[in-house]
Formats: structure tokens, sequence, C-alpha cells
């Protein structure tokens, strides 16, 4: 009885549930990403700048920068305002035209933001208390009061959409404070300028959107010469005229100038080149190039790489004993690069008891990872001192996993992951909280099974390791010495050893 | 006795229990379909769990896409500690109640969409029997202990785990749901 209406309610829920659910519920994802994306763009955003304002000096000027090219798939939903009239200051709007940021350009434009709080206001009300803010500074007084607006969407038709609005606004401002100026209206369609060059030149988009923002830098320089320099000789250009790169790119003062160019071009090209693609697309069309059933193949890898403003996903798997690796175009599906690689499968076992598989099995276990998700690069007797070790290294997802592994008792000796970032988006990891120091020994202990009454512990630090907050715990439990690395932010033990 | 319900409960949550901390923190990670993957392994529990609290499908669409946002969200701030489970479920539960506060006009049961049209096709009564005696005379926490058994092959320990209930209490009130449950049956048949 129970289980007949159990099983009725549980096929009732299931047909319930609408087929497009996950669809529903990854768009919204989608949405959340291009947030996250959309931030980490404005602040690189500084290609336009330099060129706005040399006009800015002559003009009360609309541009709408649109077009279909820039960020087609990544920023969908935002638009970003300048308003410069010397104190210049920078909008960032979500998609319902809600302020996002808002930043000063330039020191007039921090004296001008001093104690404004402008964020989750509408766009019309952060315009107006911006120019309101201006009239009372006194910078509409003269006769040649001067405003450039900048307008930046993906869709030209917001973007225009957008520019009408903030003219609108700053013109009722304007005479709500009894001030007054010309406006003239202009659209430029500047990416398509960038892929132009780009086409012409045989150059990434980033690249030519760096060449374009570099001419407009300097006088005489020829964007299409430009584009034919490389890196190299684009740096030392840069040095021997005195460019200020820093107007055009996001300037890290700890790289060196090479760096700082080589960064800027593949900033924008990642901003610029469009993944149409999921991961699965490729995944599946990599496995149709192969002629291998999916329930054949385990992936070793799928991830999105951008190169030379080219994005690809890199799709790797095991079917049988041969591992394919594969290029996959983000955009288009197109396979560029294939390679199949037999393995031999030679395996030392000498005086150790545990077979490479048990090996295995024992550090799948330990990691708490499912036995199919991990792909096995290696599993290797090695001699440590004597001792008989299993070296076992696999991958599960973006985490690498070493362990070493006693040939003959099984224990694990010790074990390190590594988790690579993955390059789609990178959410910064701003630790909210940090566990404490007793929390870390806590884990430590639990970890080794070992009671605290038996441990003496011998050090317990916080430390910034590769900018995440580690804590590096040592304890001895009679001869035998503990030592672990434990993620202050999430508590994972990173790190083991045991001797 | 408790050995006895254990028996009783019949098909066991395969997909529920290979839920880890791994699979939150791949979303960390921003691993490709680690979403998907925790979708596939987690959404038929959470839709009938947070159907329990809402007894609506559409606000049960609704709150489930939040919950995996907010998942999505604060997957960061998810502390490993092997109940993975637990604060999905915190979090659904969340999402389901804020839901029904952003939802005054709620319809009620009896009018309710799925009667007419989900099931409209499908002409197993017993099926939608079964699911309008469960959503008309059990309490609610009745309801999300039944619904988490049934839909998602919950043991009555991993309800109590994601509950936060004791052990104790799942049982007693699993019992006396299924006795209400097969009361209002045999009364409709």
């Amino acid at each position: 009885m129970n289980n007949k209406t159990e099983k009725d309610l549980s096929s009732a829920v299931e047909k319930l549930i609408p087929e497009d659910m996950y669809e529903r519920i990854e768009k919204g994802i989608v949405r959340e990403k291009e947030r996250t994306e959309l931030m980490t763009a404005i602040k690189k955003r500084t290609n336009y700048k330099a060129l706005t304002a040399l006009i800015a000096a002559c003009f009360i000027l609309v541009l709408g920068i649109g077009g279909a090219g820039y960020y087609r798939n990544t920023m969908m939903v935002a638009s970003i305002v300048d308003i410069d009239v010397n104190p210049s200051v920078e909008i960032s709007v979500n998609r319902n035209d809600r302020v996002i940021d808002v930043k000063a350009v330039n020191s007039d434009g921090v004296d001008l933001l001093d104690g404004m709080e402008l964020k989750n206001t509408d766009l019309d009300v952060a315009v107006n208390a911006i120019i309101g803010a201006m009239v009372k500074k006194g910078y509409f007084n003269g006769d040649n009061s001067q405003i450039l607006v900048t307008v930046q969407n993906n869709d030209s038709a917001k973007a225009s959409e957008i520019r009408t609005l903030v003219v609108s606004d700053i013109d009722a401002a304007l005479k709500a404070n009894s001030a007054g100026a010309a406006i003239l209206n202009q659209t430029v369609s500047a990416d398509s300028d960038a892929q132009k060059l780009a086409k012409e030149q045989g150059i990434s988009l980033g690249k030519a959107v760096f060449v374009l923002n570099l001419a407009a830098l300097g006088e005489g320089l020829d964007p299409a010469e430009l584009s034919k320099m490389s890196l190299s000789e684009l740096t030392a250009l840069v040095r021997e005229k005195g460019l200020d790169v820093g107007k055009i790119i996001d300037y890290d003062a700890d790289d060196s100038l090479f760096e700082n160019i080589a960064d800027g071009i593949e900033d924008a090209n990642e901003a610029l080149s469009p993944v149409v693609l999921t991961a699965a697309d490729a995944k599946a069309a990599a496995l149709a190039a192969a002629g291998v059933n999916a329930a054949d193949a385990s992936f070793i890898k799928a991830e999105l790489e951008r190169d030379d403003g080219r994005a690809y996903y890199e799709i790797k798997f095991r079917a049988g004993n041969t591992v394919y690796e594969f290029e996959i175009n983000a955009e288009t599906g197109a396979v560029e690069d294939r390679e199949e690689d037999r393995e031999k499968t030679a395996v030392k076992e000498h005086t150790a008891k545990l077979t490479a598989e048990e090996a295995k099995a024992k550090a799948i276990a330990h990691a708490g990872v499912n036995a199919a998700d991990a792909r096995i690069i290696h599993a290797e007797l090695d001699n440590d001192d004597g001792i008989p070790v299993y070296e076992v290294e696999f991958i599960v997802g973006n985490t690498e996993y070493d362990y070493e592994i006693h040939a003959v008792t099984g224990e694990v000796l010790s074990f390190e992951t590594e988790t690579k970032r993955s390059a789609v988006t990178e959410t910064p990891a701003e630790p909210t909280s940090l566990i404490t120091a007793e929390e870390a020994e806590n884990i430590a202990l639990a970890h080794a099974g070992v009671s605290r009454a038996d441990a003496s512990f011998e050090r317990t630090e916080l430390d910034k390791d590769d900018g995440r907050s580690v804590y590096e715990v040592g304890f001895r439990v009679g001869k035998t010495e503990y030592e672990y690395d434990i993620d202050a932010a999430t508590g994972k033990i990173l790190e083991f050893d045991k001797e | 006795m408790l050995f006895l319900l254990m028996m009783e409960t019949g098909y066991v949550s395969a997909e529920l229990s290979t839920v880890r901390d791994e699979h939150i923190l791949n979303i960390v990670r921003n691993e490709p379909d680690a979403v998907q993957t925790l979708y596939d392994l987690t959404h038929k529990a959470l839709y009938g769990f947070i159907l329990s609290i809402t007894k609506d499908t559409h606000d049960t669409e609704d709150a489930l896409q939040e919950t995996f946002l907010a998942v999505y969200r604060s997957a960061g701030e998810y502390k490993p500690k092997g109940k993975p489970m637990a604060w999905i479920f915190t979090v659904a539960r969340n999402a389901a109640n804020a839901q029904l506060r952003k939802r005054r006009d709620h319809v009620s049961f009896e009018e309710m969409p799925w009667e007419t049209e989900a099931l409209a096709g499908d002409d197993n009564k017993d099926e939608r029997l079964a699911l309008k005696a469960a959503l008309s005379v059990l309490s609610e926490e009745e309801r999300q202990i039944v619904l988490l058994h049934a839909v998602s092959g919950f043991k009555n320990r991993e309800i109590a785990s994601a509950m936060k209930l004791p052990l104790n209490t799942v049982l007693s009130k699993y019992n006396r749901a299924i006795k209400k449950l097969r009361a209002e049956l045999e009364r409709e048949e």
C-alpha cells in the first residue's frame, strides 16, 4: 500500500515538472553570469576614453557605439554612459537602465561625485543629479559649455534609445537649473572599424582595438602599419614615443610593458570573441567527429580557451585505450584541431601488494569523488626512501588530485589538490568569512582520526597562498607528524602529509 | 520497528546519495555542466519538497528556479561539511517561503492548474488522487516528509537531516501521514 501510493505520488509529481525547467534555470544563470562578466568588463573598459576625451573638447556630442560585433553574447544586457564636461564620469547601467556603478574618470569627476550615492538609482535620476551638481559647481557658467555623452551598448537600437533618453534627461536637468547648452548627435560605429581592420590585416579583434586606440594616442601612427608590427615591436614603439598606454589598457605596474600590452589585447579578445556553444555542445561535436558513442567516452577535459581572438573548447576524452583531443570552435562548432593517442598500459608491479587499480580506487575513495568522474592521469609505482609508493594522479573537473598511496598497506601517505580556475568567468574569490584556527584544527583532527587530547599541536598559521587564505596546521601524535593545508574559506583540505 | 521501516521504504535514493560537496564546489570553480549535473541529481526531490510547501505548480517552478540561482550565487559561501543536501534544502525552503510571500493572491488547491492541465492527458486516476490527497489532508510537515520519501526516495534519516528534525519525529510523522493518506484514498474509492 505504501509503495503503491508512494509510487503514484512520485510519478504524479514527475509529470508536473515542465520539460523546459532546466532551460529556464540555465537562462537565469546565464543572466547572472552576464551580470558578473559585465562588472569585470566594465572595470576593463578603457578603450574609448582617449578617443572621447579628444572630441569632448569641441562639442556636445552623443555617440551611440553599437552594432552586432561587440559583446554579442556576454554583454547583451548592459549599457555604459560616459558624461564628459571635463569632470568626466562613467555610469554603468543594467538592462533595466538601473545604475550599477558611477565612477569618476578624472580628478574633477572625483570632486563632483564626492558624497553622491547613485548606485541602484534609475539612470535618469543619476543623470539629473550629476548635471545638477555640475551646474552648482559652475561648469555651465560660460558661453561655450560642453558635454560629451557616449553610450555603449551591443545593440545599436538600444544604444540610440538610451542616447535619446540621456540627452532629454540632460536637457531637462539643464533647463531645471536654468543652464543651457547646444546638443549635437552623432552615431559612430567604432566596432566595425576594428572588425574591418582585423579582417584586412589578418589580426585578432583585440589587437585591432588596441592598434586603433594606439593610433589615436600618438601622432602620425597609422593603424595599418601598427597592425603589421609584432607585440615586441609595438612595445618598443610605445617606449620610444613615450605613449601613455595606461589610457587604453588596464596597466599593472608590477608587470613589464610587454606583458601589459599582451594582457590588454587578450582582455579585448576575451570580451569580443563570441561563444555560442556550451561545453556540452562542444563535447557532442567532438564525439561526432571522432565517431565515438557518448556512452563509450569518458571525458578528461572540456574547457573554454581563448587564443588570439578565437574562442574554442579544448575537449579531451578517452574511449577504449585511445585518448582523443579536439579543439572545437566555440562559435561555429567546427573542428579546428584533433589528435589521437593510443596509450601504453605498462604499470610496474614489483614488491607492491596493491595493484595499481587498487591504489587508484583508494585514492578516489579518499578524495570522495565518483570513480566515473575521475580521469586517471597516471598511477605508477615508485620508491620513496625504500617505501614502495603508488603515485596516483587524476582529474575531476578542474581539480587535479595527486596522491601517494603506500603500496603495501594501502595507506594514503600524502595528497594534494590543485584547482585550475576556469577561463570563462573568474568569480573573484573573496572569502566572506574565514573559519577559525580551532575549526581548522578540528577539520585536520577529524581527517586524521585523532582526538585533540592525543595531538600536540606544533603550529596553526593563517597564510596567504596565491590569493587564498590557507591554514597551515601541523601536529604530532606520538612519532607521527601530520601536516595539513586547509582552505580558510571553505574548510577544504588542500594538502596533507604524514610522516 | 526502525528496522522494519527502513526495509519498507523501498527504492533507494541512488541519485541523491551521490550529491557531494564536490558538486557544489564545482559550481564555485565554474566548471562546465556543474549546475546541470546538480540539477539532474536533485531537481525531482526539490520539486517535490517545494511543492509540499507551496502546493502550487507555478510557485514551485518559480521557487525551483530561484533555488538553483541562489545555489549558483552563494555556492562560494557553502562550507563543505559533507552535507550538501541539507544546505540545498535550506536554500529551497527559503525560496519556497519567499515565493509564498510574493504571491498574496494564492491560487487555492482546488483550482490548481495541475489538476486540469498537467494531468489532463493522463488518465491515471490513482496518481492524481494520491497527489490530491497528499496536498489536501496532510499537514505541511507531513507532506514534506511523504513527498521527500516518495518522490526522491529519501530515507527517513536523510529526511531528518535535510529537515533538521529528530529521526524519531520523522518516523512517527511519516507513519501518521501514510495512515492519513490511506484513509483518505479509501474514502475516495
